[in-house]
């Protein structure tokens, strides 16, 4: 599998975080396609194409910040895991809550991995890079 | 006088008994003489035992009467004797005066005690002496009225507590002393109500009434009790709930405060960034130097919020207990903190193994060994002494240092949030840190204190219990003993 061809979906609501990740692919030169979603909601629609939202298809991962408005990224991990289809898919947290129960809660729903957004920087998405080129993929999302 | 003696005892005209008439046997005679003799020494003996008790019970009621008694059956038995002893003495005139004497006694006695009798009447039943006893004990006020409400009883204790005199209220209504919605309830229930003093204050009550037979009459009794000392209890927990509530706001305020603000500040540390991505060679020395700025303004306002959240969750989260290496832990610190390099650590004491909540523990000293770092003397190498020693209950660990020290006036002020002792520009502080320690340390149920003899530099000394008391704090050991 070509790691290029991951698509990179980012949950974030605040445009400037979003911008920062962007910046950041495009400084570490990757290619991979990223979708952004303001919210938990419009994120559900992006993995199943409703609401007017283009379906993500092949092999994705799922950038999730926590407190966002509308659906928050610890419902919208929920909706993730309780739907048959998607409830296989490779979620990142990517947040500023530090709070352990959030933490506790997010891993209780098995997320890959807990990232603070102050400790990351650009170190994250060579992160990211590695980890895409690297891990292997549930078979449904492939 | 001793003619009136030989008079009296003048037998002269009389025979003895035994001659007068002849039927005289000895058993009739000595029949006589010596029941006579026997009611005599009766006679002796009774008034002798009354006259033994009211000598010792002086505070019994009528001893007149008691008086009375004993001279008359005194002298109905002078009386018997002197009967007995006319058998050979026909001394007539003496027992004529004797019995003069007797009947004006006992007519004395009964007018005494016609006139006592109602009196006698009234005292009280043994049972109920028990019950004034009581009454004049009880803490609460008891009233007993008729079923008019009058007021017919009056107990000490309600004395005290309206401030009225038995003898005033005695005879009037009730009613006029407590508004008559509270009298009405008289099935033992209880009525809370405020009700007036005398003075006009108010005093906070409970009564309780009851409706019984008492000497073949309808009564009612009223029990009050003072309920002040308990309203005042109420009012204090009352307040202390919402004090806990507001404190608890006041923290999620702090947490929710500055997570919030940590939002913006990034986004602004983003933006400063991507300036500088885009546009960095293009910029004047002077914006450079400025955008440098910024990040150190956003650097030292993250730290801050850092500590604001750290200080409001103390206590917030569920605490985990293990065994700490205070060395150990120590150790650490002194190799994370930058000091420079002529700066000396020392530890003096044992270091014990704690069994405790190590992130707080951790934070205690990481704060205390960085603050000595922080504000060492520029006029002198650096040097911390830390050491530990068992002090009973406790584990007493002092950190002193040589830098630029606490003036003693501030000493207190040091450990509330925000006070900052130097001006931010020289030191890069948040100003939390002391009052993270303190409110840490006393989580724990320990104590900390700046010692206030020392001139040079700081030396704060914090007591750290070997068992925690506070209930959200638990060891493992207690949680298996549980199971």
């Amino acid at each position: 599998m070509k790691k290029d061809n991951i698509t990179i979906l980012l949950l974030e609501d605040d445009e400037i975080d979003a911008e920062l990740v962007r910046r950041s692919i495009k400084s570490q030169g990757l290619k991979n396609p990223l979708v952004h979603a303001e919210n938990g909601e419009i994120g559900l629609h992006c993995l199943r194409g409703t609401n007017g939202y283009e379906k993500i298809t092949g092999s994705y991962i799922v950038m999730v910040d926590i407190n966002m408005p509308v659906m928050n990224g610890l419902e919208f991990i929920s909706a993730v895991r309780e739907d048959p289809e998607l409830k296989d898919a490779i979620l990142f947290v990517l947040t500023t809550s530090d709070d352990d129960n959030d933490i506790a809660a997010a891993y209780a729903a098995n997320v890959s991995g807990y990232f603070l957004k102050g400790d990351v920087g650009p170190h994250l998405v060579k992160c990211l890079d590695l980890y895409n080129s690297l891990v292997q993929f549930p078979p449904m999302a492939r | 006088m001793t003619e009136l003696f030989s008079t009296l005892l003048d037998t002269t005209g009389f025979p003895p008994r035994w001659y007068c008439g002849t039927a005289w046997t000895q058993e009739l005679g000595w029949t006589h003489i010596v029941s006579d003799l026997v009611i005599f020494a009766s006679y002796t003996m009774i008034p002798l035992v009354l006259a033994f008790f009211i000598f010792i019970r002086k505070d019994f009621p009528f001893q007149s009467i008691f008086l009375l008694f004993i001279s008359f059956i005194f002298l109905c038995g002078i009386i018997h004797l002197v009967e007995a002893s006319i058998f050979w003495e026909p001394w007539y005139r003496l027992s004529g005066a004797v019995k003069v004497l007797t009947a004006i006694v006992s007519v004395a006695t009964v007018i005494a005690l016609t006139r006592f009798i109602p009196q006698i009447m009234k005292l009280p039943k043994f049972l109920n002496m028990q019950l004034q006893t009581i009454l004049e004990n009880a803490p609460e006020a008891i009233i007993i009225t008729d079923q008019a409400g009058i007021i017919e009883s009056y107990n000490p204790a309600a004395e005290r507590i309206f401030q009225h005199k038995e003898e005033d209220v005695l005879g009037n209504p009730l009613s006029a002393y407590i508004p008559s919605k509270f009298l009405l309830v008289n099935d033992g229930s209880i009525v809370e109500c405020n009700l007036e003093k005398k003075d006009r204050s108010k005093v906070p009550t409970e009564i309780t009434s009851s409706v019984v037979h008492m000497d073949h009459q309808m009564k009612k009794i009223f029990i009050i009790r003072d309920i002040s000392t308990r309203k005042d209890y109420e009012e204090k927990v009352a307040l202390n709930i919402e004090l806990q509530k507001s404190n608890q706001e006041l923290n999620s305020f702090a947490y929710i405060a500055s997570h919030d603000l940590k939002s913006p500040l990034r986004a602004i540390r983003s933006l400063s960034s991507f300036v500088q991505e885009d546009c960095y060679s293009l910029l004047p020395d002077a914006s450079k130097d400025h955008l440098q700025k910024i990040e150190d303004r956003i650097e030292r306002m993250e730290a801050l919020l850092d500590s604001l959240l750290a200080y409001s969750r103390i206590g917030k989260q569920p605490t985990q207990m293990s065994n700490v290496d205070c060395q150990q832990i120590f150790d650490t610190i002194i190799e994370e903190t930058e000091a420079p390099e002529d700066f000396k650590f020392e530890m003096h004491g044992t270091m014990p193994t704690l069994e405790t909540t190590p992130s707080l523990f951790t934070q205690v000293a990481q704060n205390l060994v960085e603050n000595s770092v922080k504000y060492r003397s520029p006029d002198r190498p650096g040097e911390v002494i830390i050491s530990c020693y068992d002090i009973g209950k406790n584990y007493e660990f002092t950190i002193k240092d040589n830098g630029v020290g606490i003036p003693k006036k501030f000493h207190e002020k040091a450990f509330k949030a925000f006070q900052r002792l130097n001006s931010g520009q020289e030191i890069d502080g948040s100003g939390i840190g002391l009052a993270t320690v303190k409110k840490i340390v006393e989580y724990m149920g320990g104590k900390v204190v700046i010692d206030p003899n020392v001139t040079e530099g700081t030396t704060i000394t914090f007591t750290w219990p070997k068992k925690h008391k506070n209930p959200n704090i638990s060891s493992q050991q207690d949680i298996q003993e549980a199971s």
